[in-house]
């Protein structure tokens, strides 16, 4: 397309305003995690990393963070699995309701967090409460993976569908059975897209709230400590802190999925578009 | 085992149905040990499913196949002594060549130095020795289509399925590859199976091929003699040129290289079949001429004549002459007797 020189600039300086619409306040939150005062003024005084120290040794970020970490890790693992195993059945058998089971695994989505949450309270408190298990980090977990899931299944989903399936049928045809064509052949074509679809699914579960509400019971996650931090304006450089360690354990997953899914790492023979953008796309 | 001589594949009444069409209908077909088989016919006439049924990617509805007097209709893949050349090579792309072509010995425990050495082995006779190391994504088509015929080989199957292999390849590399296939199939002796739509192909390798159409196998034979006595006139217009006639109550086609083309009053030999005509059009191939007839009496032949003496400026000025074409009638073969009579 030839544009003239005017649209041109025009063009630049639009995205030059949205880039810096999205980025600016997240940058200014960054750096309001090394102002020395408790007050937040602008411009910013004094410098300093001292809370960074703080927020260290604060019993209740520690103890946030590590169930933020379980919760994240635990959603992920659930989501590989599952996630996989669904995307190897919707594209490689054919099957009464397959079509139901696709609609039905990337609906949550788009669900609105909060019916999701309220749904799954009322399920822990009748349902999972009477067998034992009540609001907690296990709650938490099941809560995340059911969005997570979704993200895994895409990324996977895409990978097969650029995989051939004669290499199944080739694997088959040479000896191995099920097993051992899931190990040798599948495996290593899926690996790289289950890695992604797995960051992806750690940085949502990492920062999710509102499901979280409804399914932590008394536990909180780093998350949900900030917004309930927010009420206390003496422990608001905490929260400054709190909220930029946030920030860079989201970015360094996304950026490594898109790394990986972009990199031409193992089907090298046909150029491939990015998986991550398939699962980016049908985020809400 | 079989007893001796009894045929390496069976297959008898061999029916596949997608929904309502019936892809395969109701085959019976021998494949004779270290026979080279040759399926051949146009794309949707089954012979593919047929090949895949052999190897078990699908289940027949209806017929068995036997492989060396053992039933494995109902087995999968890998409990069944067949290995197959896939049509895009299905090379697995984060294995080394060496590693492909081991696979099948370490899936089925084959130990280590034993694997080493037949896997050596199988590069070597398809002359990739050197390229070893490299991923498929390195080789070049061709290359790649030898290592996909290795890795299956390597497993000593007592029948190897070929499913159009040479298709993805250029006109002189697949005739070079139809050459060496052929070698190749002699020095291991297994039973081939090649699934092909090129009938000179079919025609250059078999020692027998069956003309798939419409889920069916119109006639098996070996090659010259489907090509020469075509038993209906489906084969013999996918196995050549079709050149069939009506004369005298009967229906028959004469192959355009059994045609003699008398120009220029020449006469023609005693007891030959003698027709006369008008050349509606020349097409000068090279090495030979190819001449389209229409026929005083009704009907179109074309005729090749090979271009021994002839440029190419005289064989062009044919066109438009009358001419009378002669065969002798051995050359003729029946496809059906419109009023009774016998053959």
């Amino acid at each position: 397309m030839v544009e003239s020189t005017f649209a041109r600039i025009l063009l630049r300086l639009g995205a030059l305003v949205t880039l810096a619409f999205i980025y600016l306040p997240l940058f200014i939150i960054g750096l309001y995690a090394f102002n020395k005062n408790v007050t937040q003024a602008w411009p910013i005084e004094k410098y300093s990393t001292k809370w960074f120290s703080v927020a260290y040794h604060d019993e209740a970020v520690r103890e946030a963070l590590k169930n933020s970490l379980f919760a994240a890790l635990g959603a992920t693992a659930i989501s590989i699995v599952l996630g996989t195993l669904a995307s190897l059945a919707v594209a490689r058998y054919r099957f009464f309701g397959r079509e139901v089971i696709t609609f039905a695994v990337i609906l949550p989505i788009a669900l609105p967090g909060i019916v999701t949450g309220l749904a799954l309270q009322a399920t822990i408190i009748d349902v999972l409460g009477p067998l034992g298990i009540t609001f907690g980090l296990t709650t938490i977990i099941v809560g995340h993976a059911t969005f997570c899931i979704v993200v895994i299944y895409n990324n996977v989903i895409a990978r097969l569908r650029r995989t051939a399936g004669s290499l199944d049928e080739a694997s088959a045809d040479l000896g191995a059975d099920n097993w051992q064509t899931f190990r040798h052949v599948m495996l290593p074509q899926l690996r790289t897209a289950m890695l992604a679809g797995g960051l992806l699914a750690f940085a949502l579960s990492f920062d999710e709230v509102i499901v979280t509400i409804f399914t932590a019971g008394a536990q909180q996650t780093l998350p949900i400590w900030i917004f309930a931090t927010l009420a206390r304006p003496d422990d608001q450089p905490i929260v400054n802190v709190v909220a930029l360690f946030v920030l860079l354990v989201s970015i360094v997953p996304i950026y490594l999925a898109t790394q990986l899914a972009g990199s031409s790492g193992i089907t090298a023979e046909r150029p491939k578009q990015s998986s991550v953008i398939a699962s980016i796309d049908a985020e809400p | 085992m079989a007893p001796e001589g009894a045929p390496d594949i069976s297959v008898s009444g061999l029916t596949k149905r997608y929904g309502d069409v019936v892809a395969v209908d109701a085959i019976d077909l021998d494949i004779a040990r270290g026979e080279f088989f040759t399926m051949l016919g146009p794309s949707g006439s089954g012979k593919t499913t047929t090949l895949r049924m052999i190897a078990g990617f699908e289940i027949p509805d209806e017929g068995t196949i036997e492989l060396a007097g053992e039933d494995v209709s109902r087995l999968p893949p890998y409990d069944r002594p067949v290995n197959t050349v896939f049509q895009d090579y299905a090379l697995f792309p984060h294995m080394t060549v060496q590693q492909n072509v081991e696979y099948g010995l370490m899936v089925r425990k084959v130990k280590r130095g034993e694997r080493r050495q037949r896997a050596g082995e199988a590069l070597e006779m398809v002359q990739l020795s050197a390229h070893g190391d490299r991923k498929p994504s390195q080789l070049s088509g061709g290359q790649r289509q030898r290592v996909a015929l290795a890795r299956a080989i390597v497993n000593r199957p007592k029948v190897l399925l070929l499913d159009e292999p040479l298709g993805a390849l250029d006109l002189k590399l697949r005739q070079e590859m139809q050459i060496e296939l052929k070698s190749i199939q002699r020095e291991v002796g297994i039973t081939f199976v090649y699934v092909t739509h090129d009938q000179e192909e079919a025609l250059t390798m078999s020692d027998r091929l069956a003309v798939f159409n419409q889920g069916r196998i119109e006639q098996v034979g070996p090659p010259a003699h489907v090509y020469e006595h075509p038993e209906s006139e489906f084969i013999a217009g996918f196995v050549g040129v079709s050149n069939v006639i009506e004369r005298d109550g009967r229906r028959y086609t004469v192959r355009p290289e059994k045609i003699n083309i008398l120009m220029n009053g020449r006469e023609p030999q005693a007891g030959a079949h003698v027709e006369l005509g008008l050349v509606r059009d020349v097409q000068y191939v090279g090495p030979v001429t190819r001449y389209h007839v229409t026929l005083d009496r009704g009907g179109e032949l074309q005729v090749l004549a090979q271009n021994l003496e002839e440029g190419s400026s005289e064989v062009l000025e044919a066109k438009g002459r009358r001419v009378s074409l002669e065969w002798r009638p051995e050359q003729e073969s029946i496809i059906d007797e419109l009023e009774g009579g016998s053959e």
